[in-house]
This record gives structure tokens, sequence and C-alpha cells, in this order.
């Protein structure tokens, strides 16, 4: 379960897709590198190249420098096996694999994990590699700690990435990791210098808290939509959850158990697909509850994510829009569902006019809230629904008629959807709710149960929010996709 | 197995191919797969993660624990347990990619249409519909590898015949997807050498294409090219039409006159298919035809050349022959011209041409020639005529800023140098200027000759000197220094192509000094005048350098330095005034006077962004 090297690279991408890469970070581990030579004979055994040379090959093998609008034959031919996230690079003494890579806020997190099967590496399934699952492991560890870098841009010389070398030697000493949580490396860090306490800490919880008890949990639920108002297709969605935690606890190992409900009213909104953090010790999940008894670690973690079935679309929507590269009539419905609340943080929807000119012109008529065109990009307009939805009705409307500009027909420099051409188009919506799920999810904090018994304060904290919420123009085409009925 | 841990839920997965049969019941098994299985869409995972778990669907342990190390379906999954694995909205083409390559083994299609093989083109239908809209990159590629997959497998089905149709379909709509779809023949073709779909496609295809109107043709004829020259190397199809095509192509287009190298390469290349892979005796004279076209009327030296050399392979070799010679690669074109020449020769070899060669010796010298003498002209400085009142500074002003023609001439000698036995004598000589970004491209320069030794018996002539004269012009964007690389490309005496790098040329701010423009009134009226018209405009600028000079005789040090039609005389209060204009069309006045063994200079323009370079031109003046 070792890795043999790790690498952060920053890419940015030019124009015409085409991405440069510069190494930030990389760390070869020499005791893991002796047991890959070990364990792959002679022959072959393909030993790690420098940095640089790392770097040119493995964005060759990711063929991200050159164009991805033409056909480059050593990235894009059939016959290229493709085991993403998992590639093969090509060196001059061999071929390295596997190479894990993760990519994420223009990083690419790389580590190639140890195959510890004697002969031919590429004789081997990724399932018989236990150092794939705790590479990547790993790289997600590396990529929350260097986090997402705002505003600033990341070099070999950021702080972050100079404790990336401290960071690892302690997730994955001598190349095999540990425990990859970046907040507990930090307080296993921090805390070298303290004086060992009488009783011994769990790993996971090296250091233990002094203070008031508190638990907190925050319970965020998300949809996912697509909607085309056709007969013929049916609309998608996902209804999907999460339960973080974070408990400030005294004690070396306190246990919480918590019983985690939500709504059962006939209809049956069961939450399933639940995964757990792996401090749950017992999870016991009947009718419309799950008990949850769990060691909690110092920091915020996610507890538990969960999927919802046989809930239906808070928020439906109707799009017509006919027009032309220079002109577009466009009605928007959107009905609330009832028994939904009707109480927004936010509600409102982006409805974008790709591989068109800019807005010039735009006679619009909503019957709640206010319309404006973005003045970041200047071709999408924005109805901003507002706070509520009006509560006889539940229903809202938009209808505008927009020009758009004809002397430069197709503007420079933005993203343009290339499948929304002629009336392929779509409306986005976005909203939030508080202190609110739909499925009813919730933690009763009288109901939290801490041992041994103290008396800790529970604030619970609920949100509803659209992640990714389209609706298509009826009158156009829509990306769609098809799933036959299984035999049962 | 419900942690959210990848490493956690993985070990289970290990336990099993390690400790093999025995250690999990069939029930337990289940679970295993079934927990698998309900994350392959969780939302909560990242979509790196859950390519992982596809992975580990198709390489799922069966029950003694062996992994087999070619992709299957689990031994234990059930059709009715199949829903996971068909794309969906929310996957990105690498996930849907994945999810295809698994329903392909889980569906068996028969050589009659039947549900298994609706079912497989079904799921490709998202990638499908982005294709169809001509949507380039990741989803094409995934298109073309998910119908490879598809043909892999099931070459003997009837999903053969749908491949065929989407084929078809995809690349006559959209030819720029010619390239994927010749590397899917291509891999048709190695995976299954005994298959007729690249026939079946390439002759739809290339029938489609030479029935095309000639202004679609050519909207996307690099790609219509390539089609028709992989169509070409099929023995199976039939040359006449692809070849008459090409011909009605250079008798009704423009192709012929553009003289586009890459549209007449295309064109080649189809005319060394039909050579390569076809008896040409049928074709002989449309072909002929053809290239008597091509290398008598294309206006591209290298298009016609190549046309010339294939008409003479088929005027002169029979069939076997020529295919045999243009069997070798194109990639090692050098032994191939090698053997070319050797066969129709007989006995002679000719030397094979050969790239570049790059001296680094100084061969030639550049240098820069004095400025004109000869353009002398009438009038004094000293002397003032005051008639501004008569004249319109404000018209002469405005005049000059929306003149953008202004460009720099500088004059250069080139100087063949170096005795090199195979450079005495070179000729073609091209120097080509790297271009500045605040300037316009310079053109290319070219020189017949350059000699340094004397033909016997020859009366010395122009043409055979060791030195040629030639002026650039500059055309500034902006009136900035800037300096320019040359590089020289010039034939050698043993008909090599050479090319050698000469030092740049620098062209100074001073350079661009250019005098005001000319009017009927004297200089210092016209730069008084100016000076008034452009203090009162919003967008000039006025400043002021004081300069410590070391020549205290000489406290005026602009006017020793300037062009005497740059200097505008002396105002009552002892004032010398200096104007000039800057391509492409900023001017700047000065004003200069002695101050306690200083001078003063006050500078207005109408580009603020010249000023330092002002200052920095004034210090190198005092600093002299």
């Amino acid at each position: 379960m070792s890795v043999r090297g790790c690498w952060v690279i920053s890419v940015d991408s030019g124009e015409d897709g085409r991405s440069t890469g510069k190494t930030l970070f990389s760390r070869i581990f020499p005791s893991v590198e002796k047991r890959a030579k070990l364990c792959a004979d002679s022959d072959h055994y393909v030993p790690l190249p420098d940095t640089q040379v790392f770097l040119e090959d493995l964005l060759n093998e990711l063929g991200i420098q050159l164009t991805i609008k033409k056909f480059i034959g050593s990235r894009d031919s059939c016959k290229k096996v493709d085991q993403k996230p998992v590639f093969g690079v090509h060196t001059a003494a061999g071929v390295i694999w596997p190479v894990l890579v993760l990519e994420q806020a223009g990083l690419l997190y790389c580590c190639v994990p140890l195959v510890e099967v004697v002969g031919s590496s590429s004789q081997v399934s990724l399932i018989q590699i236990p150092g794939i699952a705790a590479g990547y492991s790993l790289l997600l560890g590396i990529a929350d700690f260097v986090g997402k870098p705002q505003g600033e841009v990341l070099s070999e010389t950021s702080s972050v990435i100079a404790d990336l070398y401290l960071y690892l030697s302690c997730a994955a000493p001598f190349g095999t990791p540990q425990n990859v949580q970046p907040d507990i490396v930090r307080t296993t860090l921090q805390a070298k210098n303290t004086p060992v306490p009488k009783d011994k800490q769990p790993a996971w919880r090296p250091v233990a808290y002094k203070g008031k008890p508190n638990i907190y949990f925050a319970i965020t639920e998300q949809i996912k939509a697509v909607q085309y108002d056709s007969s013929s297709i049916k609309d998608v969605w996902d209804l999907y959850g999460t339960v973080t935690c974070m408990a400030e606890l005294e004690g070396i190992k306190p246990e919480v158990s918590v019983p985690f409900t939500w709504t059962d009213n006939g209809q049956s909104p069961t939450l399933n697909k639940f995964l757990f953090h792996h401090s749950v010790q017992s999870s016991t999940i009947g009718g419309s509850e799950c008990r949850l008894e769990f060691f909690p670690p110092p920091e915020m973690f996610v507890l538990c994510q969960y999927t919802a079935s046989g809930i239906d679309l808070p928020i439906k929507g109707f799009y017509q829009m006919k027009g032309d590269l220079f002109k577009a009539d466009l009605l928007l419905q959107l009905k609330l569902k009832e028994h939904v609340k009707n109480t927004f943080q936010y509600c409102f929807v982006q409805l974008p006019f790709y591989n068109r000119g800019l807005i010039v012109n735009q006679d619009c008529t909503a019957s709640h809230g206010s319309v404006s065109v973005s003045p970041s990009d200047g071709r999408t307009l924005v109805w901003n629904v507002g706070q509520k939805f009006p509560s006889k009705t539940l229903e809202v409307s938009l209808k505008a008629a927009l020009l758009f500009d004809k002397a430069g027909s197709i503007s420079k420099g933005l993203y343009d959807d290339p499948f929304c051409v002629g009336q392929n188009a779509y409306a986005q919506v976005y909203f939030k709710m508080t202190e609110y799920t739909q499925t009813g999810s919730m933690i009763e904090p009288k109901t939290v149960q801490v041992s041994p018994a103290a008396k800790v304060k529970v604030t619970v904290v609920r949100e509803y929010l659209a992640s990714d919420y389209k609706i298509w123009n009826s009158h156009g085409d829509a990306q769609m996709t098809f799933a036959p009925t299984l035999p049962s | 197995m419900s942690s959210s841990e990848l490493a956690l839920f993985y070990l289970p997965f290990c336990m099993k191919s390690h400790l093999g049969d025995g250690l999990f019941t069939k029930n337990e098994e289940e679970l295993l797969l079934s927990h698998l299985m309900n994350r392959l869409n969780h939302p909560s995972l990242s979509a790196g993660q859950k390519l992982l778990l596809y992975d580990w669907v198709m390489h799922f342990p069966d029950h003694k624990g062996v992994v087999s190390q070619d992709p299957s379906v689990p031994y234990l999954l059930q059709p009715s347990q199949y829903h996971p694995l068909f794309p969906r909205v929310f996957d990105g083409t690498d996930t849907q990619l994945k999810k295809i390559s698994i329903l392909n083994l889980c569906y068996s299609p028969s050589d009659q249409p039947d549900s298994s093989s609706a079912v497989l083109m079904s799921a490709v239908k998202c990638l499908h519909k982005l294709v169809q809209y001509g949507v380039t990159g990741r989803a094409a590629v995934a298109l073309f590898r998910a119908l490879f997959f598809f043909y892999k497998r099931h070459h003997k089905s009837c999903l053969v015949a749908d491949i065929q149709k989407f084929l078809t379909g995809i690349v006559t709509a959209h030819p720029k997807f010619a390239p994927h779809l010749i590397d899917f023949l291509a891999c048709c073709r190695e995976t299954h050498p005994e298959s007729s779909l690249p026939l079946a496609v390439l002759s739809a295809l290339s029938n489609h294409i030479v029935s095309l109107p000639e202004t679609q043709v050519m909207e996307n004829l690099l790609y219509n090219l390539q089609v028709l020259e992989r169509a070409a190397q099929e023995p199976g199809i039939a040359p006449k039409p692809i070849v008459e095509f090409c011909i009605s192509l250079l008798k009704t287009t423009t192709l012929c006159v553009e003289g586009n190298w890459r549209k007449g390469n295309g064109l080649l290349a189809v005319c060394r298919s039909i050579l390569q892979y076809h008896n040409t005796n049928p074709v002989h004279v449309e072909f002929g035809d053809l290239l008597y076209l091509i290398f008598t009327f294309f206006e591209e030296v290298d298009i016609r050349d190549r046309a010339r050399f294939y008409y003479a392979v088929l005027t002169n070799l029979s069939s076997d022959k020529t295919s045999g010679i243009l069997l070798n690669p194109v990639t090692n074109s050098n032994t191939a011209s090698q053997t070319l020449t050797s066969l129709m020769t007989g006995s002679t070899n000719f030397p094979t041409a050969s790239p570049v060669i790059t001296k680094q010796e100084p061969v030639l010298n550049l240098i820069r020639c004095s400025e004109n003498e000869d353009d002398s002209e009438e009038g004094d400085i000293s002397t003032i005529g005051d008639d501004v009142e008569s004249t319109d500074f404000s018209l002469i002003y405005k005049k000059s800023r929306s003149f953008t023609d202004t460009r720099v001439t500088q004059n250069f000698q080139i100087t063949l140098v170096e005795s090199i036995p195979e450079l005495e004598e070179i000729y073609t000589l091209v120097l080509h200027f790297t271009t500045d970004s605040n300037y316009e491209p310079v053109k290319e320069v070219c020189i017949p000759c350059l000699s340094l030794k004397q033909p016997d018996g020859t009366p010395r002539s122009d043409l055979y000197k060791a030195s040629a004269k030639f002026s650039i012009h500059f055309k500034p964007w902006e009136p900035v220094a800037a300096t320019f690389n040359v590089c020289a490309i010039y034939t050698g005496l043993d008909g090599r192509t050479y090319a050698s790098s000469l030092g740049p040329i620098e062209l100074r701010f001073e350079d661009l000094f250019l005098p005001l423009a000319h009017t009927k009134c004297s200089r210092h009226a016209l730069v008084n005048g100016l000076w008034k018209i452009m203090s009162s405009q919003e967008d000039c600028t006025e400043s002021v350098f004081v300069i410590e000079t070391k020549q205290e005789d000489q406290p005026l040090i602009l006017n020793s330095s300037l062009h005497w039609k740059l200097i505008g005389g002396k105002n009552e209060d002892g004032e010398s005034l200096v104007g000039m204009n800057l391509p492409p069309n900023t001017h700047l006045l000065m004003k200069q006077k002695p101050f306690q063994g200083r001078t003063v200079v006050s500078v207005l323009t109408d580009n603020w962004r010249i000023l330092p370079s002002v200052y920095n031109y004034l210090l190198g003046l005092a600093g002299t």
C-alpha cells in the first residue's frame, strides 16, 4: 500500500484548448523505489525519471499540450486503452504504470502506487493493486491540504507547497499512506512539542479537546435536475444530501449517538445509498430513521452521505424559446411544488444564449421579480425571482423578446457551449433555502446522546440548494440519455 | 462496506482476491456487489473515484477470488441490476465511455436486429447527439471509441450495419470527423483484417463526396480529400469517379489559382494512393489529365514538381513497379527518393535533397548605411517668415494627425564576406525579419545573386557583386525603439540551401524622427502654431526636462544632433524650437533654452507614452 512518488503540477490552459504544465512539487520515496525494483524483475523495472522529464512525458500522455479541437492520433486513437484516472506514462526506459492522476482546480495531483507483483505490472488489474485505493485517498488528502487557491497563483515557493513535504512525512511516512486527513496531520504536527498525555490518545484524535462541549451538525441537501417538458422523455433528477459534523467534546474517546430522521408521509420519500464516515461504529436504518453511533474525530468531517428517492421536483419549469441568430422570443414558467417551503435565501434563473452576439435589446415582462442582462458576459438573461413565489398560485413567468448584436455575430473570448446552437437552449435555476430539506431530514438536538454523559450544546443547521438545475427549451433539441426497462 | 473512504471500501475486495474461496458466502458477495453498484451513480462521489469503481466492476473477482485479466461482467450480476450502467445525462464523457464499455460486455446482439443491439446503440445516443451537432473534442473521441468497442466484440452481429450507418452519417454531415473515421477504420483493419466495414463506409462516403456540388466540397476540402485518399487505398473502390471529381474540381474552382500548398498536398495524396493501390491502366488517360492539370496550372511550385514526377511515373512505369516504389513509408523520404532515382535511371544516382543547412560562420555582413545625403533643400533655418495669421494650423494638425501611413526608411548594405568554396557565389538570397509587435511585419528582401569571384571573360556587371544595397521601410504602430532579428536563406554553389542568422537590426528612438508635414509657412511658424493648437488639445501632454550638459559651451543640445529639417529656429526670448513627427501620427514639439548652465527642454506631445523615450534620448544627448 505504498506510493513510489508524488507530484503536484499546475496546468494553465491557453488558447485553443492547449495547456502548459509546471511541476510545483515532487517527492520520490527511495525506499519504495527499492521495493519496486525488487518486486519487478530487472527486465520489467522502469525507473522514475527526473521531475522535468516526468512532467513532459505525463503531459504527452494526457495530450493536454495539444489542441483539443483536432484529432491527435497518439491521444485520440480508438485503440488507445483508456483506464482513467490511471495512466501509463511512456518514458525513455519504458512505460510507468499505474500513474494515478487527480485533477482539481487547475492542478494535477499524481502518484505512482507500488505494484507488489513479481513480473510485469501490466499483467495486473487495477483491483489487485491495493496502492491504487490508498494512493487515491492520498491524492485527495494532498488536494485537500493544498486547497483551492483563492486568487493567488501557486508556485514552487508558495508556503502551502513548501508545507507539503512536512505533510507527506506525516501522512505518508516512507511513502506509505497512514492518516491522510489534513486536519489531523496539522494537529499532529503542531502537537509534537506538547507533553505526552497520561492516557494514550488514538491516532485519529491526537490532541484532546478542552473547553465547553459543543456539537454542530449541518445537513445540506442538493438537487440536480434536467427537465425537458416532453411526453417522450422523462425528466431526470438526483436529490442527495450530506451531514457534516464537528464535535468539540472532552475526553479520550467520546462516543455520540444520533437519530437521523426524515419525513415519512406515506408517499415514502426514502433515503438510501448511505455512505458513512469511518468513525461510524454502527448504523441502524429502519423506516424513516437512521441511528448512528460514532467516535467523532476532532476536526470537521462528513458524517454521512445519502441519496433520496420518491421525491418530486421542487420547481417545475417550462421553457419555450423560438428564435434565430439575431432574435429570440421566450416564455419561461416556473411552478413551485406545494408543501415545499416558499422562502428562499435566493432564487434566480440564468438563460444563457451561446453562439450569438451580445444582447443589444431586451423587452422583458416578468410576473414577479426583476430581469437584467448579466454584466459579466452581456449575453445571459438573469431573472431574479426573489425570496418568495406568489403564495396563491405558486407560479411565476417571464416573457421576453431579445435582439442580438448582428455585427460581431459571435462574441469572442467567451465560453460557447457548442451544443447550444439554434433553438437548443436551456435555463438554469439557482436557489437556496435555509432551515429546510425537501426530504424532511433532521437531527433533533434533544435526542443527541454523548457518552461519557455530559451536557452538550447541539446546533443543527439545514439547507437545500440546487447544484445543477436545467430546463431545456421545448422547441429545441436537448442532451438526453436513454435507459431501457430491465427485466425484474 | 458503507464507508465513504475508498481505501476502506476496497478492503473486502482486497481480502477476496487475496484469500480466495470460502471467505465470503454468496450472500455476502452479492451484498458487496450491490454496494459497488450503488456507488456507480452516487452524486456525492467524485467522477475520478467512480471511474475506478467501473474498473472494479469489470474485474470483479469470481467466486474463487480470481481476477480475470480481460474485462468481464461480474458473475453475480443479474440483468435486472444493469440499471446503474446506463449513461446518464449527468455523466461526463469519460464516465459514459466506461459505462458503455461495461454494457458492451453485458449484451450480445445476434445477427438479426434485436433488443441487445438496440440497447447498445441507444447507449451512445447522448454522445452521438453531441457529435451530430459537430461538437469536437472528447465527446467525438469517446463516441468513436465506443463504436470501436462494439465493433471489436460484435463484428459478426447486426451491430456492424448500425455502426456503418452511424459512421457514414457522422462524416457526411461533418467532414471534420474524417481523421476520427480514418483512425477507426485503421483500428478495425488491425483487429479484423478480413473486415468489410472499411470498404462499405469508404465506398459510401466517396460516392457521396464526388456527387457533392463544388461549393460544398470546397468548404471542407482538406477533410474530403483525406476521405478520398483513404478511399483510393481500397482496391475495391473504382478510382475513376475520384479522378474525374478531382479534374472537375481543378477546372471549376479557384483551387489552381489559389495555389494553397496544403490543399495541393491533399490532392497529390489522393493521386499517390491511386498510383500505389490501383492498376492505373483503365484510368490512364483521365489520371494523366489530372496530373497534367496540376503540374501546368497549380500555382505552387512544389505541388507542380511532385505532380510532374507522378506524371513521369505514370507514363513511364508499370503499375506493379509504381506500387513497389511507393510502398516505402513516406517518413523515410530520403531513402525513398534514392530508390526512386536508382530505379528510374538505372545506374545513375542523383544526390538526394537534404534539408536546410545552418551556417554558424559569418558568411554575410549586414551594415546600416548613412542617410541619403542628396536630398538637400533650399532654405535657412535662422530666417523667420512670420505669416502665422494666414495659415490654419488647426487644419494642418488635424490632417497630419489623421495620417497613418507614415514609415521610416533605412538603408542597408549586405556583403558576402567569407570565402567558403561552396559559398563563393550565392543565389536567391532571402532576408527574413522577425516582427516586433509594435511594428507592421517587415517585407522580405530578395537579392538574386552575390558573388566574390568574377566569371572569366565576362564584363563586370551588376549581377556579380559581393555586396548589395537595399532599403527597408519600417511602419511602427507605436513610436518605440525596436530590434529586428534577421535570418538569411540562400542557395550555395553546390545547390544546397543554407540559412544563417545575421546580427539584429536596432531601430533607435531617434531613427523615428521625421520632419513635420511640409507646409507653405516656415518651420518656425509651423512649430509655434502647432504648439498653440496642441497645448489646447485634451489628449496632449506637456512636460519639462532639465538636462545637465557636459558641454557647457553648447547649451542647446538638440541643435547639434538633429537633422536641420527638424529644427524650427529661435523665438525672440532665446527659445530654440524643434518639431517632428513620429510614425504613425505622433507629434513631438520641443522648446529648449539654456538656464544656469543647464538646458531646460519643454516637451509637448499628443502621445504621452513616448515621454520616457524622449527623456532617455535627451539624457543620452547630454552624456555625449
